[in-house]
């Protein structure tokens, strides 16, 4: 289950039987390819579009002028990556969490991850002030506070459903908004308490954007975040068995406990990571997985990866088309995805309602 | 060489479930547990499957007491059927399937001779290519029965103990009288394999009928055992 053959699949192929192997099944492995093409391809068109018009071939060919090489190098490429890696880890997590859950309804932002991440971070920006640590510490000191918000958030909700019995299709949303409720009396506190710069920080913080992307920041961000999707991609199989019910997937050889502690550490981490640099950005991790099952089906183990990939290109998409919509001013990024995602939502939840 | 309860006691939350109860499931036997409902058969499996450890008493798979088993070497021994197999999402029955072959690399045994083997057998090569959630109840326990076979359908290797167990609560409540003759019959021919099989049973004629030994469990205790029933 650990081995990197039960990420792709290799180890359980599935039977020549006399039935024609169905469709999603047999080109779900090309799909994903094809998904990686989409996001390189999303990589270079949002490098590429902006309010400043950069040539890439020259910039290969080393003919860019000072001007055009820091827009690349330093405006756009950190930002399409914490763009993707955000999107990414959203949509990876909130597919890993659907599993965990066996709901289709589990996504960081509607459970309460986010805002739990949310206020974690909050707190680290108004009261971590007065905390004397080495400014070496400082990029992860509110990406650390967001993730143990979200894991404060992860593990609460784990609980709770185990201990009344599994999350109904909507009572995670029902309990996802108490949660979220929750989360705000507490930044509104915060907001409440804090100084005049602190609240500064905090409402600027709020408003979450990408625009504020730079190495310095952007490059913890995405190696908690490239880190947290190891242990993801490795639990697939174990995912896979966990939909047949968590004592039956124990009865397979899943250690079911240790499945749960790593999937809600890593998404939690996944979350937060990417919640304390941008805020909250809605409706990635909900509607990525469910268009990834759509097209090649429920096993993890294309799944993950394929709802990682297609997660980096959409949010890539989404962010090019904010900042270039209106350019030279920016949409805010949650702004299009949530106008997208919304919608989806309903249909979902007419969708799953149970007949 | 069994798998095998001694004495062991259950309590869940205030109430004792089991209180002394001994069972054992013999390789190349089938043997049938009945009782009332609310009796504790199923707990008494979930003991069996290490699921849970009993509060008294002993549970052991070819002595070697279960708690010392990692659970992938549990699941390699023994495989279960259990009443409800409901899935949130839609996953095809050949994936369903495939949850049940444990991958292994030493092993070359391989998934597709073996799946289809299984498939033949349990008859369910016309599920193949469906999705599972669009079955109706008693193809989707032929599904998990064909499953459960898989997981355990490799030889044993390395040990020298070549023995697996089968354990199967309920396996017949969704099922028509059909099935019910198929996947019991099944359940029967794997002791051709040197199965041991633990089977639940609701009706005692059929159990009487079915099993090598009948083990009757009333409110948490053995009220009966009856080694070769004969009528």
């Amino acid at each position: 289950m650990s081995s990197a053959d039960a990420v792709f699949g290799r180890s359980v192929p599935l039977a020549r039987n006399p039935v024609a192997v169905p469709k999603q099944i047999r080109y779900r492995t090309p799909a994903v390819v094809a998904l990686a093409f989409a996001l390189a391809t999303a990589g270079i068109v949002a490098l590429a579009s902006g309010a400043i018009p950069v040539s890439l071939a020259d910039l290969v060919r080393n003919q860019a002028n000072e001007l055009h090489r820091a827009v690349l190098l330093e405006i756009r490429a950190p930002r399409v990556l914490l763009v993707g890696c955000v999107g990414a880890a959203l949509a990876l997590s909130g597919a890993a969490l659907q599993g965990l859950f066996r709901n289709p309804l589990a996504d960081p932002g509607l459970i309460g991850v986010s805002s739990g991440a949310a206020l974690g971070a909050s707190i680290m920006i108004v009261l971590g002030g007065g905390l004397a640590i080495a400014s070496i510490m400082a990029p992860y000191l509110v990406p650390l506070a967001a993730i143990a918000g979200a894991l404060l958030v992860t593990w609460f909700l784990y609980l709770f459903s185990t201990r009344y019995g599994q999350f109904s299709i909507v009572t995670i949303v029902l309990v996802g908004i108490a949660t979220n409720a929750l989360a705000g009396v507490g930044i509104g506190v915060l907001q409440y308490l804090s100084d005049d710069a602190g609240l500064r920080t905090l409402t600027f913080w709020m408003m979450g954007s990408f625009g504020r992307a730079t190495w310095p920041t952007t490059t913890p961000a995405v190696l908690l975040m490239l880190l947290a999707a190891v242990p993801i991609l490795l639990v697939a199989r174990s995912l896979d068995l966990l939909q047949l019910g968590e004592a039956e997937a124990l009865y397979m050889g899943v250690d079911v406990r240790r499945l749960k502690r790593s999937v809600v550490l890593s998404s939690a981490a996944a979350v937060g990571a990417g919640v304390a640099l941008v805020g909250i950005v809605g409706f990635v991790g909900l509607v990525v997985p469910h268009l990834v099952r759509l097209a090649i089906g429920a096993g993890h183990r294309h799944l993950l990866p394929g709802a990682a990939l297609l997660g980096a290109t959409l949010t890539i998409l989404a962010d090019t088309l904010a900042r270039t919509a209106a350019s030279p001013a920016e949409i805010p990024v949650s702004l299009v995805t949530s106008a997208l995602g919304a919608p989806f939502f309903l249909w979902l939840i007419a969708r799953e309602r149970p007949r | 060489m069994t798998l095998c309860a001694e004495n062991v006691t259950l309590e869940l939350g205030s109430k004792r479930v089991l209180t002394q109860a001994s069972l054992e499931v013999v390789p190349s036997q089938v043997t049938a547990l009945v009782g009332p409902n609310g009796a504790g058969k199923s707990s008494l499996v979930r003991l069996l499957c290490g699921e849970v450890t009993p509060g008294g008493g002993s549970v052991s798979a070819g002595g070697e007491p279960l708690e010392r088993l990692g659970v992938r070497e549990q699941a390699r021994l023994r495989s279960v059927v259990s009443q409800h197999a409901a899935m949130a999402f839609d996953f095809y029955v050949d994936e369903v399937l495939a949850m049940g072959w444990i991958p292994d690399p030493a092993d070359p045994a391989d998934y597709d001779d073996a799946c289809t083997e299984v498939v033949a057998q349990c008859q369910i090569g016309h599920l193949l290519g469906r999705k599972y959630k669009t079955l109706s109840g008693g193809e989707r326990q032929c599904v998990q029965f064909a499953r459960a076979l898989l997981q355990i359908w490799r030889d044993a290797c390395g040990g020298d103990v070549d023995v697996r167990y089968l354990l199967l609560d309920e396996p017949t409540a969704n099922l028509d009288l059909g099935h019910e003759a198929l996947v019991l019959g099944l359940a029967r021919a794997t002791t051709a394999r040197n199965f041991g099989v633990l089977v639940v049973l609701h009706d005692i004629d059929m159990a009487a009928a079915f099993a090598d030994h009948v083990v009757l469990l009333v409110d948490g205790v053995v009220a009966a055992r009856d080694h070769r029933v004969t009528f």
